[in-house]
């Protein structure tokens, strides 16, 4: 538990376990009226402006479930942002996720993931920029070596 | 929305749709649609929470905050267009599994997770007729990376509740642990006269308790129920709640400001954890000064018996009897 300080810590926590069983006891009435995830991701990005704000402000603190979740999302924004990468990745995949993403691509578009991008028709900019990944990609390669 | 408002957001939304649709010429997104998704959000964010009417400036706002290029490629993916599949998937599956496994930390399988979201994305489920998919929910007000990270989140909870349907959301992200700790006071077993009147004395300061706790916390601003629960209930760092509001830029940052009239002095001041622990202690301490008014003046305690209060509340800890009550009431 952390504390405030110049404020009883007893009261403190007298006034956090009465909020935990408030939200207990409201998420039983509320739990057909929770935010969406698009709703929980816009704000947990700050993309929301100020008239968008207060029924969310509002409901969050109310509702323990959504604000449970958009908790756990701000920490792992607060974790993650140390593996944020470049918009365009060449991804290095487990053999896992390609076979299963090759399937799954075959049921898509009735093809194989290689064929899909094969299809796939490229502006004079993609092709560009795929250029640059790759070379981005080497880069990185012979940085690491 | 007037007449006005209305051709002042089509100018704008015509704007962005040319601006996406030279760099994305292939992903077959009409303007129609392009404009109907925003026009749909505007109409759940903006119109349905107020009657005032909008503005050029809150339509402006609300357009320039949009993330066009996300969701002009969400919508190209929820249509099931080729091209924009591809740009999708190069450009945010790497990431999608990375968050994954971080996520994940062996306690759900990744790859699992990634095949999942992928198939909702796509969307296997027909509705009128139509293939529904998740992409379609995006609005464009965060960065599809964000909405991203959401819904992986919510798919790793549900495997791991799949596989532990004991277990609640709150012990699962380990956060809170709702439901673990209550704040309420055990009852005795009676146990003879004097224990009894004990007991009814205690039940007369506990219901005082629960009443004065109740007006305390009604007093409070939503805002300041939401920053007091992210602190003490789901535990989250000043440092991480700072993060919220740091940014000079952050709504929240400045819904916050606006309530707070004692901030409107220094409106550039930069919000550091000290800041949020200002506010934290604020806060609480109008919620003690009204706790303490409804015990002496509403209920007419003394201050030993309001001390009494606190005293029997802190040493009884345990047990859900407090929600039951407030649950009953």
């Amino acid at each position: 538990m952390q504390y405030i300080d110049n404020i009883d810590t007893r009261f403190q926590d007298l006034f956090a376990g009465f909020l935990r069983d408030r939200t207990n006891a409201l998420a039983v009435s509320a739990a057909d009226s929770h935010l969406d995830e698009d709703t929980i991701a816009a704000f947990v990005d700050g993309g929301l402006t100020l008239r968008e704000m207060d029924p969310i402000v509002a409901h969050l603190a109310d509702c323990g479930h959504c604000r449970t979740s958009t908790a756990a999302l701000l920490r792992l924004e607060a974790e993650f942002a140390d593996l944020a990468t470049p918009v365009r990745e060449t991804p290095v995949e487990s053999a896992g996720i390609a076979e299963a993403l090759g399937s799954w691509f075959a049921k898509l578009f009735g093809t194989s993931a290689d064929g899909v991008f094969a299809h796939g028709e490229k502006s004079d900019k993609d092709a560009e920029n795929d250029t640059k990944a790759v070379k981005d990609g080497q880069d990185q390669n012979d940085d690491d070596n | 929305m007037d007449a006005a408002a209305k051709a002042f957001t089509e100018s704008l939304i015509a704007e962005m749709y040319a601006r996406c649709h030279e760099s994305a010429p292939n992903y077959g997104v009409s303007a129609d649609a392009f404009s109907s998704s925003i026009f749909k959000t505007i109409e759940k964010r903006l119109e349905s929470v107020s009657e005032q009417p909008l503005t050029e400036s809150e339509i402006r706002e609300f357009l320039e905050n949009l993330q066009a290029d996300d969701l002009f490629l969400a919508l190209g993916c929820a249509a099931g267009n080729e091209r924009a599949w591809w740009e999708f998937d190069q450009t945010h599956r790497s990431y999608m599994e990375r968050f994954a496994r971080h996520l994940a930390r062996g306690d759900a399988d990744p790859d699992e997770v990634i095949g999942n979201v992928y198939i909702e994305l796509y969307g296997t489920r027909v509705v009128d007729g139509e293939r529904y998919s998740k992409f379609s929910t995006y609005s464009g007000r965060g960065s599809l990376r964000g909405w991203l990270r959401t819904i992986i989140w919510h798919s790793v909870v549900d495997q791991h509740r799949a596989g532990h349907s004991e277990v609640s959301l709150d012990e699962m992200t380990e956060t809170i642990g709702e439901g673990a700790a209550h704040a309420a006071f055990a009852i005795p077993t009676p146990d003879g006269d004097s224990q009894m009147i004990e007991q009814v004395a205690r039940e007369n300061y506990r219901a005082a308790t629960v009443a004065a706790l109740s007006e305390a916390f009604s007093a409070l601003e939503p805002h300041e129920k939401l920053l007091i629960a992210l602190y003490h209930v789901d535990n989250l760092k000043l440092r991480e709640i700072s993060r919220l509001v740091e940014d000079e830029a952050s709504p929240l940052r400045g819904w916050i400001k606006r309530k707070s009239s004692a901030r409107e002095k220094d409106p550039t001041a930069r919000i550091h954890e000290s800041t949020v622990m200002r506010w934290l202690e604020k806060s609480y301490e109008r919620i003690l000064d009204v706790f303490k008014k409804d015990l002496t003046v509403r209920q007419g305690l003394n201050a030993d018996e309001l001390e009494i209060c606190i005293g029997l509340a802190s040493a009884d800890l345990a047990g859900p009897d407090l929600y039951r009550d407030l649950a009953a009431g």
